[in-house]
């Protein structure tokens, strides 16, 4: 559902923030993307979105190019990014009339499906209030209200739980989960390897702006010839002090 | 504790700058040229003039260029006390300031030394022009030439001072205040009411005769000026060393200035931690509640126009946005006011008026001109569309993952000026027609003219502000007054209009082509030059963003 192909990107023809990176992600996968600060994570989502644009390679998405058609690849990706301070003179439900208006939203689905995911992220009673006033973690739950509202195939979150409470966290993790099983995709960048661990099926992990690793969570102790009851953390440790790979 | 200053005052130096701008050095050059040409140029030989001309009027007296610097230094504390607050309680870093072991004494003085640097330089301009003006009609010495630019580095202290004392026993002291929202609030009414007296009291002056309030200020019969001799001093020792030539002026005037730095420190070295602290627990907006019920749209929008609503809902309910871009405008009106109630008993304005009415050619043409104009600098000077990228901040990226097209959106950005522009020109348009009693059809005329331009500077503020939008900035305010795009929109628009305007009075006066014809050559340019402004916007804007 993502193909992420030979992508490269130089900021000011002079950092190299991702070098050549390729992977795809497929239908009914959850994939974590991991990668120490500045490894370029945040550089691929953003490319991956069309926030960015790469120096090379290609992006499609649902099999649509990005670069090519970025409206309709756009209308198939729900995006939470990595500050969720936007528009925050717009009420909650402003905020989300406005999503839903862009992304075509119909009137009959939108009422439930706002209310719908209002009422299991506990903001109902804030929609009505400007997001001015909202509290990091409620902001962060709208961004991902907002996200979702459209319904979209394809997940892409950038360190989606920064700022949930644990209810909500739990709850999000849940619904990505269902999502894979409905035959849908979920990429999410995150620093907290017990999350990846325990809720993807194939993790990617990059440094340097260079791929380090694709694959699932189980050939990746044997990648390393290592003990297989070693934590993912562990093994994350020593990929990024490995200067061999 | 001084080296920690020098760094603080570098750093908070450094966080205002446009991020990017060494990137586009010579792009901010050529625009900072033009700009140099296009406003502070003008303006400063305005000042210029003025002073010459009341130094000229008064034989060479002092109390001629006293009486402008009150006025520059009375600016500099209307204008300049919003940004202390927001400088001193609202920066964004604060949060990571605070808790550093540096004391609040030093924090206040890199502040106070940071705004200084930032907000008066073209008060400095304007002081030093008026000084060249002085000397001018007065004549002066080597020694004078170098009070001057003394005077013109050292005169904003005292207003700012005054300025930061009013913020910091305010917050220091009343607990209603020490909310960000309410500070914002009261900025926004503090502006309007000064406009509004200052209208109305130069409204009043319409059997005032100017010879007379020259001699008057001449006199130093002036109540004005005497109130403002005593509430800044500096300024009276300043002009008066000058005129009298006089140097053991320059000693109360250093002393004072000493004094006012040190009663400042006092001040906020008593209460600025208190205050700081205060906001520290108090600030945030509640974010007001639009509506009790929860009210689901009945109608779905295009993506357009839901952009649209969301461009229109930011402006109205920020209040630095609302205050600089929508109330701005009517400063306007309150000009037009100003100049119909000086000249609405003037012979000379009731002839033109009548000359005007009667058909004349070259009024018909004054007219058209001042229509042009006034929509240039209203679109302009209300900064809607040179700061409407800005205005995105740090979430801009949201603007480029929507499934919207780049087109689109910055169609809707110009759009948005256009309709609030366009809504208060034709509302003065409406007045002016009513006043002079223009008719229907040429009403309809010089609305389109308008538009017109409206829609050219429109497409062009925004152009502009995809080359370098400011993302980054702490305060809304600070999205305003610390893009240099605002400032260039400005310049550029007045230049532009300006040479055009120049090129059609030549071929007006020194051609015998009749004036219907160059209105109508005029009109068709105007449209030629919109499309290929909106195109060019819309095509090189995209890529702007792309690459942004």
């Amino acid at each position: 559902m993502i193909s992420f192909q030979h992508i490269s990107k130089t900021y000011q023809g002079k950092v190299k923030a991702v070098d050549d990176v390729s992977f795809e992600v497929h239908p009914g996968e959850i994939v974590g993307f991991i990668g120490p600060n500045g490894s370029g994570k945040t550089t691929s989502l953003k490319i991956m979105t069309g926030i960015l644009q790469p120096d090379a390679g290609s992006v499609s998405i649902g099999g649509i190019d990005m670069l090519k058609y970025p409206m309709q690849a756009k209308r198939a990706i729900g995006y939470i990014s990595d500050s969720p301070d936007q528009f925050l003179r717009l009420t909650g439900i402003e905020y989300l009339e406005f999503i839903s208006d862009v992304y075509g939203v119909p009137l009959k689905h939108r009422k439930s499906r706002i209310e719908d995911l209002a009422e299991k992220f506990g903001l109902t009673d804030a929609l009505p209030r400007q997001m001015v006033g909202y509290s990091h973690g409620m902001r962060q739950k709208m961004m991902v209200v907002g996200a979702l509202v459209h319904d979209p195939d394809i997940w892409i979150l950038d360190e989606p739980m920064t700022g949930l409470d644990p209810e909500s966290a739990f709850l999000l993790k849940q619904m990505m989960r269902e999502h894979a099983d409905k035959g849908h995709a979920v990429l999410f960048s995150t620093h907290v390897l017990e999350v990846a661990e325990k809720l993807c099926d194939r993790v990617v992990i990059i440094r340097y702006g260079k791929l380090l690793y694709d694959g699932t969570l189980e050939q990746l102790p044997e990648r390393r010839r290592a003990d297989a009851d070693k934590s993912l953390e562990e093994i994350f440790l020593e990929l990024m002090n490995d200067e061999g790979l | 504790m001084m080296k920690v200053y020098r760094r603080l005052v570098r750093i908070f130096l450094l966080s205002g700058d446009m991020e990017g701008a060494e990137q586009k050095k010579s792009f901010y050059i050529i625009f900072g040229i033009v700009s140099l040409l296009g406003i502070l140029l003008p303006c400063c030989v305005l000042v210029g003039a003025i002073a010459y001309a009341l130094t000229l009027g008064m034989a060479g007296d002092g109390n001629g260029i006293i009486f402008l610097l009150h006025f520059v230094s009375l600016f500099a504390i209307i204008f300049g006390i919003g940004v202390i607050f927001n400088v001193f309680y609202f920066a964004g870093d604060i949060p990571h300031i605070l808790p550093l072991p540096i004391s609040p004494t030093t924090i206040i003085a890199a502040r106070f030394t940071t705004a200084y640097l930032t907000e008066s330089a073209m008060e400095m301009l304007l002081l030093l022009s008026a000084m060249i003006g002085f000397f001018l009609a007065a004549g002066g010495n080597w020694w004078t030439y170098f009070a001057a630019l003394l005077g013109s580095l050292t005169l904003p202290i005292v207003p700012l001072c005054y300025g930061a004392i009013v913020c910091i026993v305010l917050m220091g002291c009343a607990k209603w205040i020490r909310n960000k929202s309410v500070v914002r609030r009261l900025s926004v009414v503090f502006n309007l009411v000064i406009v509004a007296i200052a209208v109305l009291g130069l409204g009043m002056l319409k059997d005032l005769q100017l010879e007379r309030i020259v001699e008057q200020l001449r006199l130093g019969e002036v109540r004005f000026v005497q109130v403002l001799n005593g509430v800044f001093p500096t300024n009276y020792w300043f002009g008066r060393m000058l005129s009298d030539k006089n140097p053991r002026l320059l000693i109360p005037y250093i002393v004072f200035q000493l004094l006012v730095l040190g009663v400042f420190m006092l001040v906020a070295k008593l209460l600025y931690a208190r205050g700081l602290m205060a906001v520290g627990v108090e600030n945030g907006e509640s974010g007001s509640l639009q509506s009790k019920a929860l009210r689901y749209a009945q109608k779905s929008r295009r993506p357009w126009a839901a952009c649209m609503q969301k461009e229109f809902r930011v402006l109205m309910r920020t209040p630095p946005f609302f205050l600089n871009c929508i109330a701005v405008n009517l400063l306007w009106p309150g000009l037009g006011y100003v100049i119909a109630a000086l000249q609405s008993d003037s012979a000379v304005f009731k002839r033109y008026i009548q000359l005007y009415r009667d058909g004349n050619e070259a009024m018909q043409w004054i007219m058209t001109l001042l229509v042009l104009g006034i929509s240039v600098l209203l679109t302009a000077s209300n900064s809607i569309a040179s700061s409407s990228i800005t205005r995105e901040g740090k979430h801009f990226y949201v603007m480029k993952y929507l499934p919207v097209s780049y087109k689109v959106q910055l169609h809707v950005k110009a759009l948005t000026s256009i309709l609030i522009s366009g809504g208060f020109a034709l509302l003065y348009l409406v007045i002016a027609a009513c006043f002079i009693q223009i008719r229907i059809t040429v009403l309809f005329y010089y609305a389109l003219l308008a538009l017109q331009q409206i829609v050219f500077i429109s497409y062009f503020g925004v152009l502009l502000d995809t080359i370098g939008p400011k993302l980054v900035w702490e305060d809304e305010i600070n999205a305003l007054r610390a893009n240099r795009n605002v400032f260039f929109n400005m310049a550029y628009a007045m230049l532009i209009t300006a040479v055009f305007l120049f090129v059609l009075f030549c071929l007006y006066r020194y051609t015998r082509l009749p004036l219907a014809f160059i209105q109508l050559l005029l009109f068709l340019i105007l449209i030629a030059a919109d499309l290929w402004m909106m195109r060019t916007c819309t095509e090189r804007g995209a890529r702007n963003l792309q690459e942004l």
